[in-house]
C-alpha cells in the first residue's frame, strides 16, 4: 500500500516534526556563524582598533571601502582567480569523472588515487608547488631550462603569479570534485543511455541530453561551493605569495586580513568583510536562480 | 543491431562490457588516466622524495625527486619533533565528533529542506547559504569572544577546550547543502513508496532516506573529516595548552624563526596525511554504490 | 597575643611547613581565641591554600636573586615561546630552575612558530586574556599599546648597562621600555673564496664599499654562476640601507623617511645586480627566504648577505667561505646592519607583571644566555660575554665579523608601522622586478605617510 495519499500535508504535526529536524542543526549555524557575522557587522559600524573601539562612526568604514582601490583590485582579483580555477576545476573534474566511471579495469584504482591531492591540507600542496614553481631551483623551471627554454616567473611577476595560483587551485578543484562528479554520474540509469543509444544518438549527444540534465543538481552544487570556496581561499595564497607580488594575488579575504590582523583596522576589515559577504551573495542567488530554469 | 549506425564511441563501451580489450579508444583512456595520474600526484611524489633528502639535499642544482640515499628516520624525527603522538589525539576527536555532528545533523536539516514544506522554509534555506559564505577566518575574533565569555565557566571559558574548537564547525552549511541537492535528485516517489504507512518522519528518515542516500554520507563525512583535520585557524587561537594542539599546529613546528627544515616538514606532511588516506579509503566503496536500480522513474 | 611571634609563623605559612591544625593549635596556646579570630585568621586561610609547595630552592648561581615581592605568592604565567626555542635544554632547565626557586608560581609553557605568536598576542589582547611572557619584538607590541612598559622594573633591576646597546633598541619605543631583549643576531655578508678566485675577483673586506664591491661582482657577467644570491625581504633590504647610512624611521621614531636618499641608492644598488646587471638571481619569495642560503651552500652563487644561523649549514657544504661584514655603504664611509633576534615582553593587563619580569630576568641571565649561544647558536645581549668569545663557544674566526657587525646593527623598527612596514615590502620586491627604485620608493613614503600621519 502507497504512503503518498495516507499523509496529510498541512499537518501541524508534520510541520513541528521539520522543525525538529532543522533545530539542532540550524541553531548551531546561527549561534556559531550568524551571531559572528552580525557582531563583524556591528564592528564595521566603529573604529575599532587592538584597544577595543574608539567609538561609532556610523558608515564611514563603508564609505571609505567605497574610495578603495586596493578593495576593488582585490575583487577583480578574487574573481578572476574564482572564474579560472572552477572553470578549470569542474570541467577537469567532470572530464575525468567520466573517464573513470567506465568500466574499464584498473579505473576503480585510478579513481581512488586521483582523491589523495584533496587529503593533505591546502597549505602543504601549495607549500609544494611554491617550490616546483621556484625560479632558480624549482622542477618546472629545470624542466624549461632542459628543454632550452627560457625560465618563467611563476611566482615573481604579477601576472604569471596569478595564473599560477589559478593552476594550483584549479589542480585541487579537479581531485576534490572528482568523487561528486563520479556519484552523480554513477547514480543516472542506465538504461537512459541504452535507450538513446539504440535511437541513434552518439556519445556527445548523450551526454549532452542526459548525462548534463541528470547531473545539473551534482553541479550546481560543486559551481556554487567552487565559487565560495575560492572566495575564501587564504591558505595558497599565504603559502604561494602572501598577496604579492605587487599585489597581483591579493585576493580580497586576504586583504581584510592585512587590515585587521596587520593594519589592526578591525572596524574597517568588519566592513570589507560585508562587502565580500553582500557580493558574493549576489553571486551566488544568480547562479541558483539560473538553475532554475 | 544499430551497430553499424553508432559511432566508435559507442561500440568501444560495448566491447569494453565484454572484458579488456585494448581497442584503440580504450588505449588512448588509459593514457589519459595514466596523465592524470602524473599530473595529480606528481607533486605529492616530490613530497615523498623531499620527506626522505636530508636538508642539504632538499634544494639543490639540479634538483632531485628523490634522494640518494633514502633517510626513513626523517619521519621519526618528525614524529618526535612535532610531538604527534599527543597531537594525533586531539586531531582525531575533534574530526571525528564533527564528523558525526555534520552527517547526523547536516543529513536531517537536508533531508527536511529537500522533501518536507513548511513555513519559512526557503528563508531559512537562505540563512543556511549564508552561513556557507561567511568566510570563518574572519570570524576568529567573535568566536574568540564568544569561548571565552560562555557563562558559568572558569575564567577562559570554553577555549583550551575540545568542545571550543570542535563547536563552530559542528555543522557546516555544506553539509545540508550536499544533502539537499543530492536528495533532489533522487525522485520523490521514491522515498514515499518506500514508507511504511504510519510511520512517523524520523523512521522515514533513518529507515529509507539514510541507507539510499550513503554516498552523500560518504562524501559529507569523508569531507567533514578533511577540513577538520586540516583546520589549522582556529585551532591555533582558541587552543593556548600545547597538549590540545592539533596536527597542523604541530606541523608548522619545522618553520624555524629563520630556517625551515623542509624535509621535516614533508615527512610530518606525509605522516599527517596518512590518517585521512585511511579514512578515504574506508569511505571510497561507499561513494561507488550507484543508484542503478532506480526503476525507470525519471529524475527531477 | 604578645607571645605570638607572627614573622616565625608567616614564614612557616608561606613556605608550606605548617598544616591548619599545628597553626591552630600554636595560635591557641600563644595568642587565645583572640588571635585565632583576629590576625590569625588570615594566616589559617592561607595556610589552608598553600599546597605544601616546599620550601623555596636555591637560586643558581649567576641568576637573580629570590625576589621577595613575589615569592610565596600563588600565581600561574602562561610564558609564549617560539616553537624552535621553549623546548631546547637550555629553556626546559630554566623552567625547572625557576620553579624550584618560586614554587608557588606555576609556569604554564605554550608556544607557537614565530609569525603566528601575533595572531596569538593581538587575539589574546583583544579578547582580555593577555599573555604573561611573550616572545617576539617588544617594541612593536609596545607601540600598539599591548605590552607592559616596564620602565619602573628595570629602574629598580639597574641592569641596563649590562645589556648590548643595540639590543635595548627591540625592547625601546617612544623612550620607554617594554620588555627585556633575549638574543641578537644581524646581516653580514658571506663569499665564496673559490668562485671569486675563478673571475679574479677580489673578494670584499670590512672596508669594501657597495660600488667597490660592484665592480667585483660585475665579474661574474655572463658566467653560469651567479655573483650574489638576493633577497627581496623587508628585513634583509633594511640592513643594506643601514650599511649605507640609510634610515627608513625618522629619528624621533614619529615618522618614516622611506625615500630618503640613503636608502634609495642602496635599493637601487642591490636591487639592480639582479635585473639590470644580470648578476644576481632572482629574489625568492616571502615564504622562501632562506633560498639564497641554499645556493651559496650549492655554490650557484659567490656572495651572500645573511646571518649566523646559515652557517652550520655552510660549513656541512664544504663551501670554502669567507666571512665579512656588511659593505660600508657607498662611498665606504658608513657602517651599519639590520639586528634580528628577539625579545620578551609582558602582555599588558597581566596580573603577573612583576614575576613576569623576574622570568624575563632568568632568560637574560648570563648562564642562560652562554646555554642558548653554545647549545642553540642564539647569540647573547649581554655585553660582556662578548669579550671573550671562547665562553659562549664563539672562537670560530669566521664568526669575528659577525660580532664586529653586531655593534652597528640596528633593529627593523619599521615594523612597528604595518603600513609602512607593507609599503616599503611592496617598494622593495618591485624594484627587485626591475621599477626605478626612486619611483617605487616615493610610491612607498607617500602611502606609509598617509597611513601613519608624518
Amino acid at each position: 500500500m502507497g504512503g503518498a495519499a495516507a499523509i496529510p500535508r498541512l499537518s501541524i504535526r508534520r510541520h513541528l516534526g521539520a522543525y525538529l529536524f532543522i533545530a539542532p542543526a540550524l541553531i548551531l549555524l546561527v549561534v556559531f556563524n550568524i551571531w559572528p557575522a552580525l557582531y563583524t557587522a556591528w564592528l564595521s559600524l566603529q573604529d575599532y582598533g587592538i584597544l577595543g573601539s574608539n567609538g561609532f562612526i556610523g558608515l564611514a568604514n563603508y564609505a571609505h571601502v567605497l574610495r578603495d582601490s586596493l578593495f576593488w583590485h582585490s575583487l577583480l582579483v578574487t574573481s578572476i582567480y574564482t572564474a579560472g580555477s572552477a572553470i578549470l576545476g569542474l570541467a577537469g573534474a567532470l572530464a575525468l569523472a567520466a573517464l573513470v566511471t567506465r568500466k574499464l579495469p584498473f579505473m576503480g584504482w585510478f579513481r581512488v588515487l586521483y582523491f589523495i591531492p584533496s587529503v593533505t591540507s591546502l597549505f602543504v600542496n601549495a607549500t609544494i608547488f611554491g617550490w616546483l614553481f621556484d625560479y632558480n631551483l624549482g622542477l618546472f623551471n629545470y624542466w624549461l631550462t632542459s628543454l632550452h627554454l627560457q625560465r618563467v616567473p611563476w611566482l615573481q611577476d604579477p601576472n604569471w603569479a596569478l595564473f599560477s595560483v589559478i593552476l594550483v587551485g584549479a589542480w585541487g578543484g579537479v581531485s576534490y570534485n572528482l568523487p561528486i562528479y563520479a556519484a552523480g554520474l554513477q547514480s543516472v540509469n542506465r538504461d537512459l543511455y541504452e535507450a538513446a543509444s539504440l535511437d541513434g544518438a552518439n556519445g556527445w549527444q548523450r551526454f549532452r541530453s542526459i548525462t548534463l540534465p541528470a547531473i545539473a543538481p551534482i553541479t550546481r552544487y560543486t559551481v556554487i561551493l567552487a565559487i565560495i570556496g575560492s572566495f575564501q581561499l587564504i591558505a595558497s595564497i599565504d603559502a604561494l605569495t602572501s598577496g604579492g607580488p605587487e599585489n597581483a594575488t591579493l585576493v580580497t579575504i586576504k586583504y581584510i586580513q592585512l587590515q585587521g590582523f596587520e593594519f589592526l583596522h578591525f572596524g574597517y576589515a568588519s566592513a570589507i568583510t560585508l562587502f565580500l559577504l553582500g557580493f558574493l551573495l549576489v553571486v551566488t542567488w544568480l547562479q541558483l536562480r539560473s538553475g532554475r530554469e | 543491431m544499430a551497430a553499424t549506425a553508432v559511432g566508435p564511441r559507442v561500440a568501444g563501451r560495448v566491447r569494453a562490457r565484454a572484458g579488456l580489450r585494448l581497442t584503440p579508444s580504450t588505449l588512448v583512456l588509459y593514457v589519459l588516466a595514466l596523465l592524470a595520474l602524473v599530473v595529480l600526484l606528481g607533486p605529492l611524489v616530490w613530497m615523498f622524495g623531499t620527506a626522505l633528502k636530508e636538508q642539504s639535499e632538499v634544494f639543490t642544482w639540479p634538483p632531485s625527486v628523490f634522494p640518494k640515499h633514502a633517510h626513513w628516520d626523517n619521519f621519526i624525527q618528525a614524529w618526535n619533533g612535532a610531538h604527534f603522538s599527543r597531537y594525533f589525539i586531539n586531531s582525531t576527536v575533534v574530526s571525528v565528533v564533527s564528523v558525526l555532528t555534520n552527517v547526523f545533523l547536516g543529513a536531517m536539516a537536508g533531508y527536511a529542506f529537500a522533501r518536507l514544506r513548511f513555513p519559512g522554509r526557503n528563508f531559512l534555506f537562505l540563512v543556511v547559504m549564508i552561513t556557507l559564505m561567511v568566510p570563518n577566518a574572519v570570524l576568529i575574533i567573535p568566536l574568540f569572544l564568544m569561548m571565552k565569555n560562555v557563562p558559568f565557566t572558569d575564567p577562559s571559558g570554553w577555549l583550551n577546550t575540545y568542545q571550543g574548537v570542535i563547536l563552530p564547525t559542528a555543522v557546516t552549511g555544506f553539509s545540508i547543502f550536499l544533502m539537499r541537492q543530492f536528495l533532489q535528485g533522487i525522485p520523490r516517489e521514491l522515498d514515499q513508496a518506500a514508507a511504511v504507512d504510519g510511520a512517523n518522519l524520523f523512521q522515514v528518515f533513518w529507515h529509507v532516506i539514510l541507507p539510499m542516500t550513503k554516498p552523500a554520507l560518504a562524501i559529507i563525512a569523508v569531507f567533514t573529516a578533511l577540513t577538520r583535520w586540516n583546520d589549522y585557524l582556529w585551532p591555533l587561537v582558541a587552543i593556548r595548552d600545547p597538549d590540545l594542539y592539533t596536527v597542523q599546529i604541530g606541523l608548522k613546528y619545522f618553520e624555524g624563526t629563520y630556517h625551515t627544515q623542509w624535509n621535516l616538514l614533508m615527512a610530518g606532511a606525509v605522516i599527517a596525511a596518512v590518517p585521512m588516506l585511511l579514512v578515504y579509503a574506508l569511505f571510497q566503496p561507499l561513494f561507488e554504490q550507484s543508484l542503478a536500480n532506480l526503476g525507470t522513474g525519471v529524475n527531477e | 597575643m604578645d607571645q605570638v611571634n607572627w614573622s616565625e609563623l608567616e614564614r612557616l605559612v608561606v613556605q608550606g611547613k605548617i598544616t591548619r591544625r599545628v597553626l591552630l593549635r600554636r595560635l591557641l596556646e600563644a595568642g587565645g581565641v583572640a588571635a585565632v579570630i583576629g590576625p590569625g585568621a588570615t594566616l589559617l586561610a592561607a595556610c589552608g591554600e598553600s599546597k605544601a609547595a616546599g620550601p623555596s630552592g636555591p637560586v643558581p648561581a649567576g641568576f637573580p636573586p629570590i625576589n621577595n615581592n613575589i615569592l610565596g605568592k600563588k600565581m600561574t604565567l602562561t610564558i609564549l615561546l617560539a616553537a624552535d626555542y621553549y623546548n631546547q635544554p637550555p629553556f626546559t632547565d630554566l623552567y625547572a630552575a625557576f620553579q624550584k626557586a618560586y614554587p608557588d608560581i606555576t609556569l604554564q609553557i605554550t608556544n607557537a612558530v614565530w609569525e603566528d605568536i601575533p595572531t596569538k598576542v593581538k587575539t589574546a589582547a583583544l579578547g582580555g586574556t593577555p599573555v604573561d611572557v611573550a616572545h617576539q619584538h617588544a617594541f612593536v607590541y609596545g607601540h600598539i599599546g599591548v605590552a607592559e612598559q616596564v620602565d619602573d622594573l628595570w629602574n629598580q633591576w639597574g641592569k641596563v648597562g649590562d645589556f648590548l646597546p643595540n639590543s635595548l633598541q627591540d625592547v625601546t619605543w617612544a623612550g620607554h621600555r617594554y620588555g627585556i631583549p633575549l638574543d641578537v643576531n644581524c646581516l653580514f655578508t658571506y663569499y665564496n673564496k673559490d668562485l671569486f678566485a675563478s673571475v679574479n675577483a677580489t673578494p670584499p673586506t670590512a672596508t669594501t664599499s657597495y660600488t667597490d664591491l660592484g665592480k667585483e661582482l660585475l665579474k661574474f657577467q655572463g658566467k653560469a654562476v651567479k655573483a650574489i644570491g638576493l633577497s627581496n625581504s623587508a628585513w634583509n633590504n633594511s640592513g643594506l640601507a643601514r650599511a649605507n647610512g640609510g634610515d627608513l624611521l625618522k629619528s624621533d621614531e614619529k615618522g618614516v623617511q622611506i625615500n630618503s636618499d640613503k636608502v634609495v641608492a642602496a635599493l637601487k644598488w642591490n636591487s639592480e645586480l639582479g635585473w639590470k646587471y644580470g648578476v644576481g638571481t632572482s629574489p625568492a619569495p616571502t615564504k622562501r627566504q632562506d633560498e639564497p642560503g641554499f645556493l651559496f651552500e650549492a655554490t650557484q652563487v659567490a656572495l651572500l648577505f645573511s646571518g649566523p644561523w646559515d652557517m652550520p649549514d655552510i660549513k656541512k657544504s664544504g663551501v670554502n667561505f669567507g666571512t665579512t661584514e656588511l659593505p660600508k655603504g657607498l662611498d665606504g664611509s658608513t657602517n651599519g646592519s639590520v639586528q634580528g633576534g628577539g625579545s620578551l615582553f609582558v602582555g599588558k593587563g597581566s596580573k603577573n607583571r612583576e614575576a613576569a619580569f623576574e622570568f624575563m630576568k632568568w632568560a637574560a641571565a648570563k648562564p642562560n644566555q652562554i646555554r642558548m649561544a653554545k647549545e642553540m647558536a642564539r647569540w647573547p645581549v649581554i655585553a660582556d660575554l662578548y669579550s671573550d668569545p671562547s665562553t659562549i663557544g664563539a672562537n670560530d674566526p669566521a664568526l669575528a665579523p659577525y660580532f664586529s657587525q653586531l655593534k652597528a646593527a640596528k633593529p627593523y623598527k619599521l615594523e612597528a608601522f604595518p603600513e609602512g612596514d607593507k609599503a616599503w615590502s611592496d617598494a622593495v620586491a618591485s624594484a627587485y622586478n626591475g621599477k626605478d627604485a626612486q619611483a617605487v620608493l616615493n610610491d612607498a613614503q607617500s602611502k606609509a605617510a598617509a597611513a601613519i600621519g608624518g
